[in-house]
């Protein structure tokens, strides 16, 4: 004789709804997770580079939902204002760079007797009382001694242009955020999917 | 033929301006988050689309045929124990048929005292939309 044990009545849009709702958990889920990945695996490689834990905790992540679905994003707060213009230092490192003197000739580089300033800041000829240093210039290269010691050691180094090599590489870094993001949030789903049928079944 | 540079207007020039060789753009600001390294986008609506409502009784009747195999009352119930438990009917001419990946003829007896799962059916009741998911155990000699 045939024995019913179980039987689940259940109107299958609401399932579907429960699905989306599932859909859009895991999504959140798994891109969130992406995004707090990249941000470390960004911190470290800022570390690795050389370029220290300030600019590598300036590294940021957040993720949010979209009309579409869900979105996450890695920004930097490592934002400088230079009187050339505002720049940021996180993709500064990413390229090949060069600086030059956004209005004269010379980029004025301080040695150790320019001293600090406030809280270990380099200081530049700025800093000094108006017509303190004296300039001798040879071709594209000089020096800044003081105007009343013109025989001691530089105060600055003047250079025309500074060169400097890319120093951070985050592209392998993007690229592996991407990677089977897709069957991620999938596999997460179905297993908040079966959840629902089986609650379904309880009740 | 560049004048030689006076101290005063050194001082003026110890400004920096930093071109980016090779960068593609300007920096942009992310809605005041800082600047974009890098975005992920996920549209769901492509998933969405794939859940159509016959596949997704078919989840169903998967997670009912697992719950009934993992429930071991099954040995203990009888006809008359379900019939007043569940209220329900039981009248096998309105199945309407089997579901396509269902393999009836399954043995799951091992461990589950000695049934056989023998058949699942799928049973629409006024609406497409709205399903009945029927588990049949028969309960045979093993």
């Amino acid at each position: 004789m045939p024995v019913f044990i179980s039987r689940i009545e259940s109107n299958v849009s609401s399932v579907l709804k429960a699905d989306r709702d599932a859909l859009l958990k895991a999504a959140r889920k798994i891109v969130a997770g992406r995004v707090t990945y990249g941000k470390n695996a960004i911190r470290r490689a800022v570390i690795a580079a050389g370029l220290g834990p300030r600019l590598a905790n300036a590294v940021r992540g957040a993720s949010r939902d979209t009309p579409g679905g869900v979105e996450g994003i890695i920004f930097s707060k490592a934002k400088v204002k230079r009187p050339g213009g505002v720049f940021d230092l996180l993709q500064l490192f990413q390229v090949d760079r060069t600086i030059r003197a956004s209005q004269g000739t010379f980029l004025a580089i301080p040695t150790k007797l320019a001293g600090r300033g406030t809280r270990g800041a380099h200081l530049s000829p700025a800093d000094y009382p108006e017509h303190y240093f004296l300039a001798r210039v040879k071709g594209d290269r000089g020096v800044l001694v003081p105007r009343n010691e013109p025989e001691s050691e530089p105060y600055f180094i003047l250079v025309r242009v500074v060169s400097q090599r890319q120093r951070l590489d985050l592209a392998r870094i993007k690229r592996t955020l991407g990677v089977d993001l897709g069957p991620r949030i999938i596999k997460e789903w179905r297993s908040k999917r079966a959840r629902v049928a089986l609650q379904l079944l309880a009740a | 033929m560049r004048n030689q540079p006076e101290p005063a207007d050194l001082v003026a020039d110890s400004t920096v301006l930093i071109l980016l060789d090779g960068a593609e753009e300007e920096p942009k600001e992310e809605d005041n988050t800082g600047v974009l390294v890098h975005r992920m986008k996920v549209g769901l609506e492509g998933y969405v689309a794939g859940t159509d409502p016959a596949s997704r009784l078919n989840d169903l009747l998967t997670a009912a045929r697992e719950a009934a195999l993992s429930d071991r009352r099954v040995s203990g119930l009888t006809y008359g124990h379900l019939r007043e438990e569940f209220k329900f009917p039981f009248f096998d001419g309105l199945a309407l048929g089997p579901l396509a990946d269902f393999d009836p003829f399954r043995e799951y007896g091992s461990s589950h005292g000695g049934y056989f799962l023998q058949e699942f059916w799928l049973q629409y009741a006024t609406q497409p939309t709205n399903a009945t998911v029927l588990v049949r155990v028969e309960d045979v000699e093993t």
